[in-house]
């Protein structure tokens, strides 16, 4: 189904509740995973997933399709994300290597996270980055998404992001090598 | 070490069926949020009469106290006659050089007064004394 059919069904009244459920289907896991690396907890995750799709059925009847409707997606999911960590960081007055500590922390300590130690390790080095850098590292690393993509989520130039990749590359690099 | 020679992998997990519920968690908290939206109309109707009418209760209230007990002292003393009033004041311990001090001289009204309002009051000699050189001192 394309975008068109899909906000077609949401649009009337008589299959909103299906086309909506076909969006929340066809997004559910890329949004998920996209704040899941994040926020690296999974009840954190599940609680921005949840309000991401609330704000989408909320805003979906005026989507104007300038855009894409996964771009329109991810950019409510990315905005969530960083509104979720600022938030954290305020609320509890804490400086920033605090906040990547206690996320570093659960890492190596919570519930459903796998991987190796070198895995960990490459998590725990994104962490060294702050949040803006790292959400781009983890669109063009883990989702591969292109830079024209990415400029449109997060409405940077796609030089500005060419160059926060490279310098997010060196800086893990960097940490793997020297810690 | 370079990033290429670290696998790419996802290393988080998501609990088992957890994407094949989340459809139906996000369908109950739409649906609860729409529930909330639609009673917060009536909720906030009531309260937006509601904090006005109690304020000009309260307001009512304040003011009128603050009048009654300015007033009352006057209302109560001018339900008692002169007599009775002179009887207590000379019974009670209030020294007559309080009860001059206490006097509004301004507002106090000579013409209408009994005439002989002023000779029952019992002055002692040194308190007339005082009173009329007082006197003298403030007109002549």
């Amino acid at each position: 189904m394309t975008d068109k059919e899909l906000l077609d069904k949401i649009r009337n009244s008589e299959t909103t509740n299906y086309g909506f459920n076909i969006l929340v289907r066809t997004y559910q896991q890329k949004v998920y995973w996209h704040i899941r690396k994040m926020v690296i907890d999974h009840d954190d995750s599940d609680d921005l997933t949840q309000e991401v799709f609330i704000k989408i059925h909320k805003a979906v009847h005026n989507f104007r399709e300038d855009s894409q409707l996964f771009t329109w997606i991810y950019r409510i999911a990315t905005n969530e994300c960083l509104s979720f960590l600022a938030k954290k960081k305020r609320r509890f007055f804490l400086p920033l290597e605090d906040v990547h500590r206690e996320l570093a922390s659960k890492i190596d300590n919570a519930d459903g996270i796998g991987g190796d130690a070198i895995q960990k390790k490459l998590q725990k080095a994104l962490l060294q980055l702050p949040d803006k850098q790292r959400l781009v590292f983890n669109m063009k690393y883990y989702e591969e998404l292109q830079y024209e993509q990415m400029a449109e989520i997060t409405g940077t130039s796609v030089g500005a992001l060419k160059a926060s990749y490279h310098h997010a590359v060196k800086k893990i690099e960097d940490f793997l090598t020297t810690d | 070490m370079k990033l290429e020679e670290i696998e790419k992998k996802n290393i988080f997990e998501v609990p088992e069926g957890y994407f094949d519920a989340l459809p139906m968690a996000i369908q109950k908290r739409i649906e609860n949020k729409e529930q909330k939206t639609f009673s917060l109309p009536s909720f906030s109707f009531s309260f937006e009469y509601a904090f006005p009418l109690l304020f000009v209760t309260i307001a009512t209230v304040f003011i009128y106290k603050s009048y009654y007990s300015s007033t009352s002292t006057t209302n109560l003393l001018e339900g008692v006659n002169t007599e009775t009033l002179v009887a207590y004041l000379s019974e009670s311990e209030i020294t007559e050089e309080e009860i001059i001090k206490s006097v509004n001289h301004a507002q106090f009204d000579f013409q209408s007064a009994p005439a002989n309002s002023l000779e029952t009051i019992d002055f002692e000699e040194t308190t007339l004394d005082k009173l009329s050189k007082d006197v003298e001192n403030e007109y002549f």
